[in-house]
């Protein structure tokens, strides 16, 4: 069947080699506004605007000429009433009865322009999206690592109070109480001139204190030594290590019978005079507080295990490495509620005249180490001392960090 | 009722127990003085009186600081104590915190710092004597 093109439902015109107009059908003529007769015969200037008019200059005609045809070509027409039609054409050259004729045939897309734009805005909000979640993995990564120095940031400045708060109690107290006890005594001594034998009490008394004063600043000295020293890592043999203090600990207590037993072959990593005061105060503290009559029997384990590093913020996890070294002795023990003091400076849980120093020295060594410590005991039965120590030191950032600190 | 003869001197520190006591001693013999070296004997002497039905220390001599039990928490334990809370309690301490003296004030107890020489500790002793009588 023949299809009448003024039932076509787009634009279909023709115009022969010099662009006058041969035929337009319905449809076009009627959204141009023009009426059919009124366009036939008038060249494609009269519904080409200027930009059209240029653009079929130099480009689309050139190419009929060239090719012999076009596709989708986008362009505007222009109405009667001066209006804009946004037009997407096909344009083929043909002979008809030996003369050449260029035939249009188009359809008006007035929403293309709206889903072009829309297109490219979509596209370009798909860009910046992914953009921003590249950003936003980056800033997240950030955010993680910040979190984990802040971590131990937090932890330093508990630290860091908690030894003021122990510094505020030692001048305060444990320093000031031998010197006023050294001017009671002083004092007292002046007002018993004429009885000797009070006079020597009172001299030993004198001494005594005096000694004490001593050792209370020597320990202090000690303490501040370890916090000032840097640490450097090398790899420590236990085994040598704990053969090495035995034959120190049999020179202090003469006749004790001293058994270290050591479960493991581990290499541990750690600065060696720190870890080396470290265990010789745990040991000699076991050896020290032994039971009346009893030899000095202490086991020494050590595990690897898998813990969070995060200690100070709630809800975060990374687990790492640890090494966990258990001292376990048979002393005499002391009341578990009373552990968490036991790392105190100057604090002291026995009558003997020791200047409870060695818990606290303990401590800040496995500290500079970023590890923890810890001391579970039962009166009578013996005390266990836990250390945790991160495996790797140095591959940890957040842990070379707080090694770096003490450079 | 408590017992006026009977003073619990709560202190680690030998030398101060010795030196106050033989001052206490001088200016009022009949006075019987027990000691304790830490809160948590200190606690388990009273409990100890309260459940034998005797009368309470007519004064309780405490230092602050003392290892387990420090003299802050002992006197706390022994004012949320329906039946010890009656036990007058003085602090006897080589600290010169202010903030430690405002504290035992502000809860009723009287502050002494140690002193350095015989004439103050007479003047204290004297003091702790008055709360027996």
């Amino acid at each position: 069947m023949d299809i009448d093109l003024n039932m076509v439902p787009g634009y279909c015109f023709a115009c022969q080699e010099g662009g006058t107009i041969v035929h337009v059908n319905q449809q076009l003529s009627n959204d141009l506004g023009y009426a059919q007769t009124e366009l036939a015969g008038n060249t494609l200037d009269i519904f080409f605007p200027v930009s059209t008019k240029i653009f079929y200059q130099t480009h689309l005609f050139p190419l009929l000429k060239m090719q012999g045809y076009a596709s989708e070509i986008f362009l505007h027409l222009v109405s009667k009433e001066k209006s804009l039609l946004p037009v997407l054409l096909n344009v083929k050259r043909q002979q008809n009865n030996g003369e050449v004729v260029y035939v249009f045939i188009g359809i008006l897309v007035q929403n293309r322009k709206k889903f072009e734009d829309e297109l490219i805005a979509a596209k370009k909000s798909a860009e910046n999206a992914l953009k921003e979640n590249t950003l936003l993995s980056q800033v997240k990564q950030e955010l993680a690592q910040n979190l984990e120095q802040l971590d131990q940031q937090l932890k330093l400045v508990k630290k860091q109070n908690e030894e003021l708060r122990q510094f505020n109690r030692i001048v305060t107290h444990d320093l000031t109480e031998p010197l006023r006890k050294l001017t009671m005594l002083s004092n007292m001594l002046l007002e018993s001139m004429s009885d000797k034998v009070v006079q020597q009490k009172i001299i030993d008394r004198l001494l005594f204190t005096s000694g004490r004063m001593r050792s209370l600043v020597s320990g202090l000295q000690q303490y501040i030594w370890i916090t000032e020293t840097p640490v450097h890592l090398v790899s420590i043999d236990l085994k040598k290590l704990l053969l090495v203090l035995k034959q120190e600990l049999r020179e202090c207590f003469h006749g004790v019978e001293i058994v270290i037993e050591l479960q493991t072959t581990q290499v541990l990593e750690g600065d060696w005079e720190q870890i080396r005061l470290l265990f010789y105060n745990l040991l000699e503290n076991s050896v020290f507080f032994r039971k009346p009559e009893h030899k000095a029997e202490i086991i020494i384990s050590v595990y690897n295990v898998r813990l969070n590093h995060f200690t100070s913020l709630a809800g975060k996890y990374k687990f790492v490495d640890f090494i966990r070294i258990d001292v376990r002795d048979n002393g005499v023990g002391f009341d578990p509620q009373f552990r968490e003091q036991a790392f105190e400076l100057f604090k002291k849980f026995h009558k003997e005249e020791r200047q409870g120093i060695g818990l606290s020295i303990c401590k800040k060594i496995v500290e500079n180490h970023s590890g923890t410590i810890s001391v579970n005991s039962k009166p009578g039965i013996g005390t266990t001392v836990t250390i945790l120590l991160p495996n790797a030191l140095l591959k940890d950032p957040a842990i070379h960090y707080n090694l770096q600190k003490h450079e | 009722m408590n017992d006026n003869m009977t003073i619990l001197y709560v202190d680690d520190d030998p030398d101060d127990r010795e030196m106050l006591s033989t001052v206490i001693h001088s200016i009022e013999p009949a006075i019987n003085i027990v000691y304790a070296e830490n809160g948590v004997e200190a606690l388990e002497y009273l409990n100890t009186v309260v459940n034998m039905n005797n009368r309470l220390p007519c004064l309780v001599i405490m230092d602050i600081n003392m290892p387990y039990l420090d003299g802050k928490e002992t006197f706390a334990r022994i004012k949320n104590d329906p039946v010890l809370e009656h036990v007058s309690v003085v602090i006897y301490t080589s600290s010169e915190n202010p903030n430690d003296k405002a504290f035992f004030n502000s809860l009723g107890a009287e502050f002494y710092t140690k002193p350095d020489n015989t004439l103050s500790l007479s003047r204290i002793a004297n003091k702790m004597i008055g709360f027996c009588n």
